[in-house]
């Protein structure tokens, strides 16, 4: 009985069919994505939205609800849950929320369920797959825990639910939310000074934003609590895992984000063993706190090799800023080196699951940051913050660029000028991050 | 300069003593001021106690410095027109193991009448022996007029230059801008020179004109300054990004600084961010302070003015938030702003001296009255540290 009552409440527009869930007028980029497949009348699929804690999920889940009912979808038929309620005794079941639920009419429409925080719920996996196959309704998830949510579905989800994870705001969406969507991100970025230097002292983890704070001190400390205390000491609890040795880690990882992850040394320096650094490594990597890149290679066994070594990034870059202590990033160009790396990178992920993201390297001698390859295009990319690229950087870039065969050449950097030198492209920063795609291009009108 | 103690002298037409106490209603000082302003001037001694109009004990005053500079914003801000340092002059006076302070009054005649401004009003008060009255009808109006034929030096310029400022501010507003706008002139044209590598320096690089990095100013390393047609805007030489340009400077000294309104705001809401105002004002004095200090083709007599007129623009409706102090920060309820824009009576006038080396409490005397017209206090003022008289931001 209590159960209904919650879901009356939550759902206010069964009783008043024009209220609608307050939210920020600003859409993620995804949300296009995940509205289109709920819509589709095809897609028999659930929708599972995964992500780091405080990235946005319930935002987007109830701008979901919201367009959908703009849409007009029949109210009643728009049912949202949140498994946190603290008033929920008990782990209750997705089964006893979609029971609980007024048997009104909703002339024939297919419910669809909204359930928020799903990794509270008690075998959400298995009603989930039943719910599926029987076209009971559709279903969107969110959960904060990926690690809980991932190992519970990863078997009963094949073909049944799309994963999607949702990243920290990339820079278009930092600049969007700035203007309330209003405006093109670009116009946006021309109009206002000094928004690169903040999403880059602040990273891309949109509650922060909304503060106004200016203090990247005040931030990090907000994201280390998050970070360190919830999503890592509380949520990697229930793996039973030595959380607090995986803490370490993850603070060393986020400091040196970016490098290749050699288990051995790590060992060594934090007193471990290389098994259990490898297992808490892949645990936070199920976090999304952070993100592998693998080291170019073509064939199986050099893929093979790519995925012993891979470098290890923060998922996003203000996350390397509140682990990493010492002075701003505008001071320290070591910092601001990894910031830019990891931006990049984290920008390169927007170019969607088609396109195949490694690292190069060779011999210990030569490197590039990335190479990107969609189809038959393909780039290899060096990252630098300077603003004037020396000759060196641009030589072993090239030389990169022969041992992989591949033509296009960029360098992205902390410059203002589109320039092509000895065949290598300069790509200001600024530039890649309002259009990411512009690396394949090879140039940026 | 040794001063001879107060202690035992009469209270008089050139003489005033005040407690300690006032300086925590400073406005009785001021009007005491503006008094000797509109008469002959003469001496207010603050922290002096007085009985029948005798000065009889002295009040130390803890922290002087610090008084005197928060008298010193006060008289600024409550007095029409604004003060120069010849015409209020504070200083802190030791006298028998105690420190008080003297203030010295030289009225420019030109200047009359004074007045003092509050909230709602402008006050006329004249000093006749030891009191304070309001002036007179007559006595207004001869020196409203005496003002218009003054023979003080510059006087003709800075009429024309008030009126011409005024002028611009009613353009802007019949523009349709939305938002702040800043605005200063010195009262007779300057001559900048400055090649166009220096111009694109000033509104490329923060450390050119002190500003921070990513703070909310007009500097962006990313797009290239642009050239003013002389069609456009006359004699502008120079203009920062944006369309209308965030920032534009004139080979003659004026300089504008335009911030459409919704980039003022906090992000997903409809208030006024409190340091998007203050780095802004800053931003743009400190730019003054540069180009006046280096950019000049010749050095500008040191008695020049330089007026700052401040509108913000379609703020009705609209509160101007507090800065939050932590992450769990929520809204202060404050009334929102009843009128279409907020604009000064008249604009401030600030001495050269003052833009060159003190950049930052110029802009603190401007936003200040921003703040208070917005119905905040000084305590709501974020960053600005009394003590250096700057504005330091925490990274």
């Amino acid at each position: 009985m209590y159960l209904a009552a919650i879901l009356e409440e939550i759902n206010p527009w069964w009783r008043t069919p024009s209220l609608r869930p307050v939210v920020p007028p600003v859409r993620r980029q995804l949300q296009s994505t995940v509205f289109e497949r709920l819509v589709a009348k095809d897609n028999r699929r659930a929708q599972v939205i995964f992500g780091p804690r405080q990235v946005g999920k319930t935002v987007l889940l109830l701008q979901l609800v919201h367009d959908l009912l703009e849409s007009g979808y029949p109210p009643e038929a728009v049912i949202y849950f949140d498994f946190s309620d603290d008033r929920l005794l008990g782990n209750l079941s997705p089964r006893e929320v979609v029971a609980a639920r007024p048997k009104a009419s909703a002339g024939g429409a297919q419910p669809v369920f909204f359930l928020d925080e799903v990794e509270y719920a008690h075998s959400w996996d298995r009603y989930l797959k039943q719910a599926v196959d029987q076209h009971r309704a559709k279903f969107v998830l969110t959960g904060s825990s990926a690690v809980h949510l991932r190992s519970r579905g990863r078997e009963s989800g094949l073909g049944r639910w799309d994963e999607t994870l949702l990243e920290p705001m990339c820079f278009p969406e930092y600049l969007s939310l700035l203007e309330g969507g209003n405006k093109d991100p670009e116009r946006v970025f021309a109009q206002e000074p000094g928004t690169l230097e903040r999403y880059l002292t602040i990273g891309g983890f949109p509650e922060h934003f909304k503060t106004g704070i200016e203090s990247s001190v005040l931030v990090g400390r907000r994201l280390r609590e998050d970070i360190a205390e919830r999503a890592i000491m509380r949520d990697l609890a229930r793996t039973g895992i030595d959380v607090t040795r995986a803490k370490d880690l993850f603070v060393y990882l986020a400091q040196e984000s970016g490098s290749i992850f050699d288990a051995r040394k790590l060992a060594d320096t934090l007193q471990a063993d290389a098994r259990s650094i490898r297992q808490w490594q892949n645990h936070l990597v199920d976090t999304c706190l952070l993100r592998v890149l693998g080291r170019y290679g073509k064939g199986a066994r050099s893929k093979m090799g790519g995925r012993q070594r891979p470098k290890i990034y923060a998922a996003d870059h203000g996350l390397v800023n509140a682990f990493t202590p010492g002075p701003s990033p505008a001071r320290d160009p070591d910092l601001r080196g990894r910031l830019y790396e990891t931006t990049v990178y984290r920008h390169l992920r927007t170019l969607g699951e088609d396109v195949d993201l490694s690292y190069f390297r060779v011999k210990d001698d030569l490197e590039a940051d990335f190479v990107v390859q969609a189809g038959t295009q393909a780039a290899v990319i060096e990252v630098t913050a300077g603003r004037a690229p020396t000759r060196r950087k641009i030589g072993r870039l090239n030389a990169a660029g022969d041992r992989l065969g591949m033509d296009l050449r960029v360098l992205i950097y902390g410059g203002v000028e589109i320039a092509t030198v000895s065949g290598v492209h300069l790509l200001p920063f600024h530039r890649f991050l309002l259009r990411p795609q512009s690396v394949l291009e090879g140039y940026v009108s | 300069m040794t001063r001879r103690s107060p202690l035992t002298l009469l209270e008089g037409q050139h003489l005033e003593f005040k407690c300690r106490e006032a300086l925590k209603k400073p406005t009785k000082i001021v009007r005491a001021i503006v008094g000797m302003l509109n008469a002959e001037g003469g001496s207010i001694w603050v922290g002096v106690e007085e009985s029948n109009e005798i000065a009889v004990a002295l009040e130390h005053i803890e922290k002087s410095v610090i008084e005197r500079r928060r008298l010193g914003d006060v008289i600024t801000e409550t007095i029409e027109p604004s003060p120069t340092q010849t015409e209020v002059k504070l200083t802190d006076v030791p006298v028998e193991d105690t420190v008080v302070i003297c203030i010295d009054v030289t009225p420019q005649i030109a200047h009359r009448p004074y007045a003092q401004l509050s909230r709602h009003r402008r006050s006329f008060v004249r000093r006749v022996g030891a009191r304070n009255r309001p002036m007179a009808r007559h006595e207004l109006e001869e020196d409203f007029r005496r003002s218009g034929d003054a023979t003080e030096p510059h006087h003709a310029e800075r009429i024309a230059v008030v009126k011409k400022i005024m002028e611009v501010r009613e353009k802007r507003r019949d523009s349709g801008h939305r938002g702040l706008f800043l605005h200063l002139q010195p009262h007779a044209e300057l001559s900048v020179k400055i090649h166009s590598d220096s111009i694109a320096g000033l509104f490329q690089q923060w450390d050119k004109t002190g500003n921070r990095e990513g703070g909310f100013n007009f500097v962006s390393p990313y797009v290239h300054p642009r050239k003013v047609d002389p069609r456009e805007s006359e004699r502008a030489i120079g203009a920062g990004w944006g369309d209308p340009p965030v920032a534009t400077l004139w080979d003659t000294g004026r300089l504008d600084l335009s911030i459409p309104l919704d980039r003022l705001f906090f992000t997903d809401t409809q208030e006024l961010h409190p340091l998007k105002i203050i780095e802004h004002i800053t931003a743009l004095f400190r730019l003054a302070s540069v180009l006046f200090k280096h950019h000049l083709r010749d050095p500008a007599p040191t008695d020049t003015h330089v007026f700052g007129d401040l509108s913000l623009f379609g703020v009705r409706g609209r509160t101007l938030s507090s800065y939050p102090q932590s992450l769990e920060w929520v809204y202060a309820q404050i009334p929102p702003f009843e009128t279409e824009d907020m604009l000064l009576g008249a604009p401030l006038r600030f001495g050269l001296p003052d833009i060159l080396e003190h950049p930052d409490r110029c802009a603190f005397q401007l936003y200040r009255i921003a703040f208070h017209r917005f119905g905040r206090e000084d305590v709501d003022i974020p960053f600005y540290d009394r003590a250096s008289e700057t504005l330091v931001i925490p990274e």
